[in-house]
């Protein structure tokens, strides 16, 4: 297996709303991007992730509430993230120990560089491999 | 990396039925924390339900999540592997079509498990311990 790092597989951009944003604006965003999570971010500070899993949980336990839900009342708190530098391996343990389809990818300055998926690291598989 | 996707697949799976309503299917799904739910009809495998299937027709969708049935989001047919299938075809596949989870049946086209993208991650660490 060959070492490579979060960055070679990770996608961008990075899709962000405020904690005060209604959850069904959230889902909007989503459809019309085609994307599987967006960052909360609360006064400008990342302070949370929403998944695809978050919002059927979501709408399920909040039933008739759904509409009035908002990003801070559904949002997975604290973000699980791992530096630019680390390798694909490194990020599939993380996401084994905390049970997690998704991590965010920082830079040397805790800023938000990319999300890395499940999905990424399975359709690049042949890039972990390819020297064995 | 020669793994097949009998040493790694989900044994453990959860069957609905076509009729079943599509709350009730959810509330299942979180229950047991398993991320999909296959969909029975006249004792065979109809579809599998996936908690974006969920989203899309539930919630981005117009269907009502309270009175649809787990037939009216259910993706189908589900695509399959043979059990002695490599976990990179497996990946290769998932690539190619666009999903996170496929069967797994034996030699007799029996249904033996699920593999799913979980799976997969989670077995790649394994190979450094």
């Amino acid at each position: 297996m060959k070492y490579v790092p979060v960055t070679a597989i990770m996608h961008e951009p990075v899709f962000y709303a405020d904690v005060e944003e209604y959850v069904t604006q959230i889902v909007e965003l989503m459809k019309t991007e085609g994307i599987g999570s967006i960052i909360v971010l609360d006064k400008g500070i990342p302070k949370g992730i929403i998944t695809e899993r978050d919002i059927v949980k979501s709408c399920i336990m909040g039933k008739s509430n759904f509409i009035s839900l908002k990003a801070k009342d559904i949002r997975s708190y604290p973000i699980v993230g791992i530096t630019e530098e680390q390798s694909i391996i490194a990020a599939a343990k993380l996401m084994k120990e905390k049970c997690i389809k998704k991590l965010v990818v920082w830079n040397g300055k805790r800023e938000v560089i990319g999300i890395i998926t499940q999905t990424d690291i399975t359709y690049n598989i042949d890039l972990i491999f390819q020297t064995s | 990396m020669d793994a097949t996707v009998k040493q790694i697949m989900t044994t453990e799976l959860l069957w609905v039925d076509y009729h079943d309503k599509v709350i009730a299917v959810a509330a299942k799904m979180y229950e047991r924390n398993i991320g999909s739910a296959l969909v029975k009809k006249a004792g065979e495998c109809e579809g599998i339900i996936t908690e974006r299937d969920i989203l899309r027709h539930c919630v981005m969708g117009s269907l009502n999540i309270f009175n649809s049935k787990a037939g009216n989001i259910m993706s189908s047919p589900v695509l399959s592997v043979n059990e002695g299938t490599s976990v990179i075809e497996a990946c290769h596949i998932m690539r190619e079509k666009k999903i996170k989870k496929l069967l797994v049946m034996d030699n007799k086209d029996a249904i033996k498990g699920i593999v799913t993208m979980t799976d997969i991650v989670n077995y790649l660490p394994t190979l450094y311990e």
